[in-house]
């Protein structure tokens, strides 16, 4: 047994940012101390979502685009949705309000299913959960877009959260819930779709705030727990950044090798 | 046990399929292939569960004759000749082809060039100088707009020098903010899901 060439380095970091987050959650386990995240204004806005379609008697709609689950470069950002997806379907089964999430992915769909039903069951409310709840469209990118754009006219949908895993059916989703009037959130890590889901959402959860949300929502320490160790985990990449610039400015390769060992 | 289990399941298959990238171990190794060939027959099980919703959505909307139920005939009954066709016809078939090459990507095609107006109309909502933010966005687009056009070339050769700049060294640096911290989430939130720390995912109770 040995540890590949060229991944030593890679490997530890993975073991330390593993120690650190069991480590956060532990001490956040057995502290009382309240916890101080930073607001997402895309997260404050959730509940208007929820309450804006609650007053107008009109459904939200959910879309966590084509990524699928099993994907290794899509999964954690449809993991990242479905968390905010589970908090949207219990609140809107609390509030008798109705709600649509489409869905391309096969695999994500079966899962979504669950995760919609859980929030049903959660509120004591199981019998709400229709199969048009948690639909799943088509997994023809262009087929779904059209299919879920349809849906979200007919219904004359209240909001739009669209958080996951998008490709170029971004813009075609966000452009139809703002011809609507939708109030829309959005949501994603692709640095090629966030452009536009910026330009046509009321709200875009960037990046990791994408991953955030989830925790945040739950109100769970245990998660909170792996937020703080996320966040050394970002102070250690700045450091090697900065240390790195300033010995590659320099001439010194060291660093370098190190990443690459 | 009902919630256990998957989560004992998902800390050993999770672990494994990490160390897997990491570790030369014979065992392990081969054990990671199959598991990953496993993740492709259950990705294609919910195939099935999603067909099932299909029919589930549209058949009694027919039977009702409620709202669109004439598409979601048509839907039905394409989406059944479709997979009987590729069934006991194959799917090299001239039959099956015709639904693919004749009816699906055409479609796809429209849809998907119907995107150049949807840029220009969210370009239009976007781009208007309301705060100093939207100003400079604004400049900057301009100023890529020209840069990619050979127009700007013709009014000064400066321009193309600095789109590229904006491309390479603002927008990059922006970027790889974006893909560091995104990656450093991606670990904590597999990792949520490895430690059952986040089970949103396995629907109900024990």
């Amino acid at each position: 047994m040995s540890i590949i060439a060229g991944k030593i380095f890679s490997f530890l970091v993975l073991i330390l940012l593993s120690v650190m987050t069991v480590v956060m959650i532990r001490r956040m386990q057995k502290s009382d101390e309240p916890v101080d995240i930073r607001r997402l204004a895309g997260l404050d806005a959730l509940e208007e979502v929820v309450g804006r379609a609650t007053e107008t008697g009109r459904p939200i709609h959910y879309n966590p685009g084509i990524g699928s689950i099993e994907s290794a470069s899509t999964g954690a950002r449809v993991l990242g949705g479905m968390e905010v997806l589970g908090w949207l379907s219990y609140q809107c089964a609390r509030y008798d309000t109705r709600l649509i999430s489409t869905y391309s992915s096969p695999s994500s769909y079966a899962i979504a299913r669950e995760v919609v039903r859980n929030g049903y069951v959660q509120a004591g409310k199981p019998e709400n959960f229709k199969e048009e709840t948690a639909q799943f469209l088509s997994n023809n990118q262009m087929a779904f877009a059209m299919g879920a754009i349809s849906i979200m006219q007919r219904e004359n949908i209240a909001s739009n959260v669209l958080i996951g895993s998008y490709g170029a059916e971004c813009l075609l989703l966000a452009e139809a819930g703002n011809t609507l009037g939708a109030i829309q959130i959005s949501g994603d890590t692709n640095a090629y779709q966030l452009p536009f889901l910026i330009v046509t959402c009321d709200y875009s959860l960037i990046a990791e705030e994408l991953f955030a949300a989830g925790a945040v929502l739950s109100n769970n320490r245990d998660v909170y727990g792996s937020l703080i160790a996320q966040d050394y985990g970002k102070i250690i990449a700045v450091a090697l950044l900065v240390v790195g610039t300033v010995l590659v400015t320099f001439g010194n390769q060291a660093l370098i090798q190190l990443l690459s060992w | 046990m009902k919630r256990t289990i998957p989560i004992v399941i998902a800390f050993l298959v999770g672990m494994g399929l990490m160390l897997d990238n990491f570790i030369t171990f014979a065992p392990l190794n081969t054990a990671a292939v199959s598991v990953r060939s496993w993740l492709v027959i259950i990705a294609l099980f919910s195939i099935m569960v999603a067909a099932l919703n299909l029919l589930l959505v549209h058949i009694p909307r027919i039977k009702r004759r409620q709202g669109t139920w004439v598409q979601s005939s048509v839907l039905v009954v394409f989406m059944l000749l479709t997979i009987l066709t590729g069934v006991f016809m194959g799917t090299k078939n001239a039959v099956y082809s015709t639904f693919y090459n004749g009816i699906l990507t055409p479609g796809s095609t429209t849809v998907n060039s119907l995107l150049a107006f949807f840029i220009a109309s969210a370009a239009v909502r976007t781009f208007r100088a309301r705060s100093l933010e939207s100003s400079l966005l604004l400049l900057t687009a301009i100023l890529l707009m020209l840069s990619n056009v050979t127009i700007g070339n013709a009014i000064s050769s400066v321009i193309p020098v600095m789109g590229k700049w904006v491309t390479n060294v603002p927008n990059a640096t922006a970027q790889r903010g974006l893909i560091i911290t995104s990656s450093l989430a991606f670990v904590t939130i597999n990792l949520r899901n490895i430690l059952g720390l986040s089970t949103q995912w396995l629907g109900g109770k024990d």
